[in-house]
């Protein structure tokens, strides 16, 4: 639908009462209209339905979109130079060649969709938001949700993508030169021929993302997840790719630690359990933190801060914990079958066994023992820990300090442990 | 019904490499693919309240409230010549 001039003024200025409360005011609807070549700068449109409408090479200079509506919209060429558009619907948006520069994009929603016809026979058909080749130089997008949208060979020089979600987006050829993407999610993200020189990717997430002869030269990538990257094309001169403490814990695996939090408060009928398994967590500091029931079979916690850390029949089975901080944890009924635990502190630890319950919450009168079988627990400090009905089958406790660990029924069939090791422990181990 | 979950859970994992993550939109179409614009609702006398008060939408969105999705129809200009045109599309989003 094209609109004349005057027929836009009046439902802008019929949109500003609305915003404004007053009388005859209006939210305008301009949802698929036609405002190709528009100048609408400094207009204020927040909250404005603007669904499929085409925008192309529209003038919105400083405009103020916030929460508007422009699902599916067409934005190819326009500028929006300085334009507000927090928390925008731009989800299918094609926005190629706009100019961005300065824009707030603060936790707008740009991901693609699919488009499914009515018969069910026809392949749907995917779109994504199309933002390639677009000035976003110094744009604010942080917390944005950028996911599997494509925004190759843009210029994104300076932008702001802090905590931003870029999950399989298209990223090739972009220019991210002293962005800053701290803790940004770019899991499965294509960032071939990327240049990301003097970048901050502390703590970002890169899982399963395609490094091909990307450059990361000066840029900070100190606690980064990097797991599945092959970074054999990529230029790091003078890149941090140190581990990191731990704390700059990427937006995903906050997310999987609140929702196994939810998981356990709900007892399983909401929130989900944490699967970990072979993910690469090396130095994350948890403390304090419930990760009970959680799968991590394999993964690698090396020099991991688990302080107090709950992990009550966690699996753990063939997991590197060497140099693990596990002082004071909660680890009753836990699966360390195999694991290496060289080097960790395990002093004041509880590796004792639950008592399983039924149903209706009632003790069923079995027992859930710890699982040390075959564990690697050379060098450890097990101080005052208690392994009472522990099985450590086959377990290498070689220089392990045992002084008043509880051994009450302690399974060391096999174990490689020594007599005078044994004799600092209080109680009998199984016979 | 079914095939709204079944759709969502093919399209909607947002994770790594989307399909696609945000929303699944149903148009109907005609022989050639094309969405419906040879039947004209207006003609007939229907709107789009008219289309979100049909049984098959209510139940389409009980339904989508049982999986806690949300859903609504879309009222989109398609053409102004030969004369103006809507299309209606149902579109189901609401997963983070």
């Amino acid at each position: 639908m094209t609109m004349s001039p005057d027929q836009i003024l009046d439902i802008i200025a019929s949109h500003e009462r609305w915003l404004q409360r007053r009388t005859g005011g209006t939210r305008a609807n301009l949802s698929g209209c036609n405002l190709a070549d528009f100048n609408l700068a400094q207009v204020n449109l927040q909250s404005a339905k603007l669904s499929g409408a085409y925008l192309a090479r529209a003038v919105l200079i400083g405009a103020d979109l916030s929460y508007s509506d422009m699902f599916c919209a067409n934005l190819d060429g326009a500028d929006l130079n300085r334009a507000l558009l927090v928390r925008a619907d731009l989800r299918g948006a094609f926005m190629r060649g706009a100019n961005l520069a300065g824009a707030n994009l603060k936790e707008a929603d740009l991901r693609g969709g699919a488009l499914i016809s009515g018969n069910p026979a026809a392949p749907a058909t995917i779109i994504r938001s199309n933002i390639g080749q677009s000035d976003m130089d110094e744009a604010d997008m942080a917390g944005a949700n950028l996911s599997g949208t494509d925004l190759s060979h843009s210029s994104m020089i300076g932008a702001i993508l802090e905590k931003t979600l870029l999950c399989g987006a298209n990223l090739s050829g972009v220019n991210l030169e002293g962005a800053n993407l701290q803790g940004a999610d770019l899991s499965g993200a294509n960032l071939s021929s990327a240049r990301i020189i003097g970048a901050n990717l502390a703590g970002a997430n890169l899982t399963g993302a395609l490094i091909h002869r990307t450059q990361f030269q000066k840029s900070d990538l100190h606690g980064a997840i990097l797991e599945n990257v092959d970074l054999s094309s990529a230029d790091l001169a003078g890149a941090n790719l140190s581990a990191g403490d731990g704390r700059g814990l990427s937006r995903s695996m906050r997310d999987i630690l609140r929702e196994h939090a939810v998981w356990i408060r709900e007892q399983g009928r909401g929130g989900s359990r944490a699967q970990l398994a072979k993910t690469d967590l090396t130095s994350i500091d948890i403390s304090d933190v419930n990760l009970s029931g959680a799968d991590l079979r394999e993964a690698i916690l090396t020099g991991a801060v688990m302080r107090r850390t709950s992990l009550v029949m966690s699996d753990l089975s063939g997991a590197k914990l060497t140099g693990t901080d596990l002082r004071d944890a909660e680890l009753a009924g836990i699966n360390l079958a195999g694991a290496d635990l060289t080097g960790s502190r395990m002093a004041g630890a509880d590796l004792t066994s639950v008592e399983l319950k039924g149903s209706d919450g009632q003790p069923t009168g079995r027992l859930w023992v710890a699982n040390l079988s075959g564990a690697i627990l050379v060098d450890v400090d097990l101080t005052g820990a208690r392994l009472s009905g522990a099985n450590l089958k086959g377990a290498d406790l070689t220089g392990a300090k045992l002084n008043r660990t509880q051994i009450k029924g302690t399974d060391l069939d096999g174990a490689r442990v020594t007599e005078q090791q044994l004799a600092q422990a209080i109680g009998k181990p199984a016979p | 019904m079914v095939r709204v979950a079944d759709d969502v859970a093919r399209y909607a994992d947002a994770k790594v490499g989307p399909a696609g993550g945000g929303f699944v939109i149903y148009y109907l179409t005609d022989d050639s693919g094309e969405p419906l614009k040879t039947t004209n609702a207006g003609d007939q006398g229907i709107s789009l309240e008219d289309l979100q008060k049909t049984r098959g939408y209510d139940r389409l969105r009980s339904y989508c409230e049982e999986l806690s999705l949300s859903v609504r129809i879309d009222e989109h200009y398609y053409a102004d010549e030969p004369r103006p045109t809507k299309i209606y599309r149902v579109v189901v989003d609401g997963w983070s």
